[in-house]
């Protein structure tokens, strides 16, 4: 079992223009209490100009209520840029998370 | 800190059952799940994710539960083999009601969630709550075994 499945490393890449900046967010790891704090902290960082963001938990091996509520936070943070968010997921336990959270619809999610 | 107890030769089910005290502290969740990486083997990584998102948001619940009533004790994660494999999850705090415990699905609120997940990855999860605890069973039947 690799190291990284016990930490949370994050990979932010931004594209578009400089007008309309999109970015991609990609979770590894343990998304979860112990995490948010950096999740929140990098996303303070996307570009103010932002358009569309996406965030990949495909990679994610733990995502728990309080990675949720980052999560939703970080929703109703770009609906005041007015910018999109959609979350991509493609294991079993990811997205029976979204769904018991009853947030696929809220976060954009679609899977893989 | 831990304690091992088996059943004599009589016993032919030979349960056992080993017990760890933790911190009321965040990281201790960090540190339960590791345990339970350690000695337990998941029928595959989704299995483990699942059982392992389930014993996160319980065992938040009971550290909170702790900070709430400020208490110093430890949390305790006990973890059962033989005829069956349970972990279980007992924290020193004055109770709730499962039931009670309104699900949020409106999308909109940042908390709620975490016994709703918990009970929908370990579907035989049972709660025990008094007024000088509570004690989760997360039953790994179905998703690993105790190596």
């Amino acid at each position: 079992m690799s190291a990284s499945e016990h930490r949370l490393d994050l990979e932010i890449t931004v594209s578009g223009t400089l007008g309309a900046p999109i970015a991609t967010m990609k979770v590894i790891g343990e998304f979860d209490r112990l995490q948010v704090v950096r999740f929140d902290q990098a996303a303070t960082s996307l570009p103010a100009a932002l358009t569309e963001l996406t965030v990949d938990l495909t990679e994610t091996t733990i995502i728990d209520s309080a990675g949720l509520g980052s999560l939703i936070r970080l929703r109703h943070d770009l609906d005041r840029i007015d910018a999109r968010l959609s979350v991509i997921v493609s294991k079993p336990f990811q997205i029976t998370v979204m769904r018991v959270g009853g947030l696929v619809e809220f976060l954009g999610v679609s899977e893989v | 800190m831990t304690e091992a107890r088996t059943g004599g030769l009589a016993d032919s089910r030979l349960d056992s059952r080993f017990r760890i005290e933790l911190p009321a502290q965040v990281v201790s969740i960090a540190v339960g799940r590791s345990v339970i990486r350690r000695v337990v083997t998941f029928v595959d990584e989704d299995a483990q994710s699942s059982f392992l998102v389930a014993f996160t948001e319980v065992m938040a619940n009971a550290i909170d539960e702790h900070r709430r009533i400020g208490s110093d004790d430890a949390v305790g994660i006990e973890v059962c083999f033989g005829s069956d494999d349970v972990v279980k999850i007992i924290d020193r705090g004055e109770g709730f009601q499962p039931d009670d415990i309104e699900m949020i699905h409106d999308g909109v609120t940042e908390r709620g969630r975490g016994l709703a997940l918990a009970r929908a990855f370990v579907a035989g999860l049972t709660i025990a709550s008094g007024p000088t605890g509570t004690t989760a069973s997360l039953p790994l039947a179905g998703c690993g075994i105790v190596r």
